[in-house]
């Protein structure tokens, strides 16, 4: 009699499984996971990162779509819907400490992950489109701290947007028309709210989960990228971790380790709110955009106003696009098969890495 | 808090099938210590059962053990930290319950209104009626063939559409579900509605119409 | 007020008292949870007669012997060190009121200390139910040291019948007394779980190693089963305005002081929960690939709770160093009335020696800062008064320094987190003429920049 109700449960249960798996591939995708692996060498650190900005993404959905419940996107209560949130919804501080902490953190996570996947080659055939989609990816992930930004609706948000829109239009023939089209107008305005809000609240985010959706199954498709000098060692020597379980526990140990991080920056340095846009205002002393923009910005405000012929801001714009199409085209010019080119390519990451990182920290400093 | 609550009832129904077999449990959970020897009894169990001690393996392991008991320690072990680890997790959702319960002092004020005027007398001739705003609620004056004056709340006791006074029909009349009212009485004559429409209280002061609650 | 004290620049006084006992407080537990872990898991080993895990247990007592006899005992005398140096008015009321229990304790902690070395230097010297009857002995006495430091800081938050019998016993056995005993008990149970989880880590042959870590992870289980029920019992017991602390923080800005302890206590809640997550995902379901490196990262996640539980539980006790009856700058709650009559100046002994040093009022304005705001501001570090004060002039900081003086907190809405000021009309001018001394600088730019309006948000 003691056992009967657990048996019948089990077979409820059992019942209940079949049902799902009669329907759902269930099966396949148990052996697709029981073939996954992980191999496991001393920079297999580096393999977390995916996972974790991931990871930050998922609490940047539900936190982002619970802010939509109290924001506004009107140019006189934005400011004042952000200011209630911060000062009369229960918990409204701690969801929108969370997704503006969360943001820089996801920035940070795909920033090192694009990182160590170049440095380890993951770039080269057969993953060059895991590669591009990667970039995208990132370029999403930029846009989206950049229209994100501006939705406050506070004195720096107003200036970084009118700062990074003005950029923009400095680039040659098409520089212009986007920013007049993303701004809606000749001026920040009401326009522009509307615009950025779109593009943050649907635009973006349907071609980032199109875009990532694609980026996984490559992954998936192709297996964990190797190293070389792990690939180089003969086959007993090579060791590999299931990817489930074992891989996966402890990507959920990681993951929670950087919840715990997000939460303690979120409760102990709560995100605050500056006074409210005026368009009309002088720009605050010591303005400066968010460190993820940090960079470019310390970068500009270095060249002389004119090189040779051409404007000084367009002459830094077009070296950093080429920097930044350098890295569009490293799988096409380092297959692998060359020694020299793979040098190259480490040593140009390298420069560039230390450039992106000193510029952050002069931009910083001053 | 709650939450907790319920798993602690959990723990108590586990483990009355469990007695059988292990006499620790029945300490388990009051005192601290005691809550520390359970593990370590579970371990003996845990040991001859584990050389393959891997998760996958883990969840089917329980099935030959269960033939002789009901529930052996070590699964008794999983669920209670499976359940912990649920219950913990609830509590999650308590801050996104929060987050979207409005804030106070949002309710309308309007809601408290007794009387509000409508228009003059002049205003609205015989046989014509007019929807109004009464508070939170939208509502419906009628003036009548004879002279009188009318007031209900203009909600359709059907499905709580907004009704309307009908000129050419001289009743009021829901549009949702085709209800029809007697426009002097509020009483339901006809189509869906289960309810006559509750009267509000109408009088004419320096020629103004004014509708309060009955 | 009737001491010297110690001036920390950019840190704080406080926050020297603060790391040096968060050390305290991990190693302590560690040494009373895992005196129980070692008693418990010796006796397995015994009835089992497991000769591998009386090899890991030997193992860990050595670890653990270093950890808390050298380490714990140096953070002791640090505690007792700083806190006679940063706030000596409050260590004097303790003293004076807990001798006798202080004694005790001394004397638990000295037999404490060598049973653990009796007990780590007769392994296999002894025979083995010998030495296992040391270990549970080394198991209980270590609770005793728990026994009486648990009276005496769950004292200062709720003084309970003490505040009118002045009898120490009254004072240990308060009502937050057995609620607290819990609770720490739970934790270090805990705590002694993530310590032996790093020890098991290191055991080399794997399936073995799978036994000890899948063990040393159930110790984690108690505090989440019955922690929620102690804490609770513990908020029951805490004077209202510091639960109702708590719920302003919830509803309004998470800006600030005022809901820091709100803030403090959920980011309690969360670490405290993926501890959980952490445990059952981690070392529970997958022993074998629970390695060193994950294990230390457990164990600072699980450090992190504990912390921000204790800083959590000392924000409970805001403006108070003993709950209604001193205030966290040293000052009675008895003495406010008179002091704000004659002059804190005046009426205390060691501030007030210095003050007849001083001619200029700003001097004795610095006098009434350092023994008054010091004990939690710094002029340009934790909670800074520049930053604070921002570009207010002399009269605004007076008006504001007068709001502080009120105890009412209709008037007063810093009178739960902020002692009341102490001072009388003369000494508040001082006071003012001071700190609008300290702001000069930034006052002086924001007028160049055209006087731009106070910035008080943030």
């Amino acid at each position: 009699m003691v056992s009967d109700p657990t048996h019948r449960h089990q077979s409820v249960l059992q019942s209940l499984t079949q049902y799902v798996e009669e329907r759902v591939p269930l099966e396949e995708i148990r052996k697709l996971a029981g073939k996954k692996k992980v191999p496991a060498h001393q920079h297999s650190l580096w393999y977390y990162m995916g996972g974790i900005a991931g990871m930050l993404l998922g609490v940047q959905i539900i936190t982002g779509i619970l802010l939509e419940v109290y924001y506004v996107p009107e140019i006189n209560s934005a400011h004042a819907s952000i200011l209630k949130l911060n000062s009369q919804i229960n918990f409204g501080w701690l969801v929108r400490s969370l997704h503006s902490w969360g943001a820089n953190l996801m920035i940070a996570a795909v920033l090192v992950h694009l990182f160590s996947a170049y440095f380890m080659k993951a770039y080269r055939k057969p993953r060059e489109f895991t590669w591009w989609s990667g970039l995208a990816l990132m370029a999403i992930s930029l846009a989206f701290g950049f229209t994100g930004y501006l939705l406050p609706w506070d004195e720096v948000s107003f200036f970084a947007t009118k700062i990074g829109l003005d950029i923009a239009e400095k680039m040659p023939l098409v520089g212009p028309v986007i920013a007049y089209m993303l701004r809606g107008g000749d001026s920040i305005s009401q326009a522009t709210i509307s615009r950025f809000f779109v593009i943050h609240i649907a635009l973006l985010p349907a071609l980032l989960l199109a875009l990532l959706g694609g980026h996984l199954m490559l992954v998936q498709a192709h297996g964990i990228s190797e190293p070389d000098d792990f690939k180089k060692l003969p086959a007993e020597k090579k060791k590999y971790e299931k990817f489930f379980p074992t891989f996966f526990f402890k990507d959920i140990l990681v993951w929670i380790l950087a919840l715990n991080i997000l939460f303690a920056l979120s409760t102990l340095c709560p995100w605050g709110i500056g006074p409210e846009a005026d368009p009309f205002a002088a720009a605050p002393i010591g303005i400066k955009p968010e460190w993820y923009f940090l960079a470019p910005f310390q970068f500009l405000k270095l060249i002389p106003p004119a090189v040779g012929p051409i404007e000084g801001e367009l002459f830094g714009i077009l070296l950093m696009s080429l920097a930044a199409f350098a890295f569009v085209l490293v799988p096409l010019f380092d297959k692998g098969s060359s020694n020299a080119r793979s040098r190259v390519a480490t040593v140009f990451g390298v420069v560039v890495l230390l450039a992106l990182i000193g510029f952050s920290i002069w931009g910083a400093l001053s | 808090m709650e939450t907790e609550k319920n798993e602690d009832n959990r723990e108590k129904r586990e483990k009355t099938p469990g007695q059988g077999g292990c006499g620790a449990t029945s300490s388990c959970g009051n005192t601290p210590i005691c809550g520390a020897a359970h593990p370590c009894s579970e371990t003996s169990t845990s040991e001859h059962s584990h050389p393959c001690a891997q998760v996958s393996s883990d969840f089917d392991m329980d099935d030959e053990e269960e033939e002789e008991e009901p529930i052996s320690r070590a699964h008794f072990m999983r669920l209670a930290f499976a359940g912990t680890v649920v219950a913990w997790g609830g509590v999650a959702l308590a801050p996104i319950a929060a987050y979207l319960t409005p804030p106070e002092g949002e309710k309308e004020e309007t809601s408290k209104i007794a009387s509000v005027e409508v228009c003059k007398v002049s205003e609205l001739p015989k046989g014509t009626g007019r929807n109004f705003r009464f508070g939170s609620f939208p509502a419906v004056i009628v003036h009548d063939m004879e002279g009188q004056l009318h007031a209900f709340k203009a909600v359709c006791t059907h499905l709580g559409c907004t009704v309307q006074f009908r000129a050419d029909k001289q009743c009021i009349y829901c549009a949702c579900h085709g209800g029809v009212y007697d426009a002097s009485s509020g009483k339901n004559v006809d189509g869906p509605p289960p309810k006559p429409l509750p009267p509000l209280k109408v009088a004419v002061i320096d020629g103004k119409i004014i509708v309060s609650k009955a | 007020m009737n001491y010297p004290l110690w001036v920390v620049p950019y840190l704080g006084g406080t926050w020297v008292v603060g790391i040096i006992s968060i050390i305290h407080v991990y190693i302590s537990h560690f040494a009373v949870g895992g005196g129980i872990f070692l008693a418990l898991a010796e006796e397995l080993a015994y009835k089992r007669n497991d000769d591998r895990m009386y090899a890991f247990l030997k193992q860990h007592s050595r670890f653990f012997l270093l950890l808390t006899t050298v380490a714990g005992a140096v953070t002791g005398v640090g505690i007792w060190f700083s806190i006679s140096l940063v706030n000596p008015d409050g260590i004097h009321s303790l003293i004076q009121s807990f001798t006798l229990a202080w004694a005790e304790e001394y004397l638990f902690f000295v037999a404490e200390l060598a049973t653990a070395f009796a007990y780590y230097y007769t392994w296999d010297r002894l025979p083995r139910e010998k030495h296992l009857l040391l270990a549970r002995f080394y198991a209980v006495l270590s609770v005793f040291t728990l026994v009486i430091i648990n009276g005496i800081l769950t004292f200062m938050l709720t003084p309970g019948k003490w505040l009118t019998t002045h009898n120490w016993m009254d004072g240990v056995f308060n009502p937050t007394y057995f609620p607290s005993l819990c609770i720490r008990l739970l934790i270090m149970l805990a705590i002694a779980g993530m310590y032996a989880l790093i020890t098991s880590s290191m055991i080399k042959e794997s399936k073995f190693r799978t036994v000890m870590v899948r063990y040393a992870a159930k110790w984690l289980l108690p505090i989440f089963m019955l922690g929620p029920l102690a804490t609770i019992w513990f908020l029951t017991q805490v004077p209202q305005a510091s639960i109702d602390t708590i719920f302003t923080g919830i509803q309004s800005s998470g800006v600030g002081n005022f809901s820091v302890l709100t803030r403090a206590l959920y980011l309690s809640l969360v670490l405290s929960g993926t501890i959980l997550l952490f445990a059952f995902f981690g070392p529970y379901l997958n022993p074998k690939a629970f390695t060193f490196r994950i294990a230390v990262l457990f164990l600072i996640c699980g450090l992190a709770a504990t912390a921000s539980t204790e800083w959590m539980r000392e924000m409970l006790r805001k403006p108070y160093v003993v709950y209604n009856y001193l205030y966290s700058n040293g000052l009675h709650k008895a003495d406010l009335e008179s002091v704000t009559r004659n002059g804190y100046l005046k009426q205390s002994k060691w501030a007030g020696a210095i003050a007849k040093e001083c001619t200029a009022e700003s001097d004795q304005g610095e006098a009434i800062f350092r023994f008054q705001c010091m004990s939690c501001h710094t002029l340009d570090g934790y909670r800074s008064m520049r930053r604070l004060l921002g570009s207010r002039d002399e009269d605004a900081i007076a008006n504001f320094l007068n709001i502080l003086r009120s105890t009412d907190p209709k008037k007063n809405n810093y009178s739960g987190i902020m002692p009341p000021l102490a001072a009388n009309d003369a000494e508040l001018r001082c006071l003012a003429k001071y700190l609008a001394g300290v702001n000069a600088e930034q006052r002086k730019l924001s007028e160049q920049l055209g006087g731009l309006p106070l910035k008080t948000t943030n």
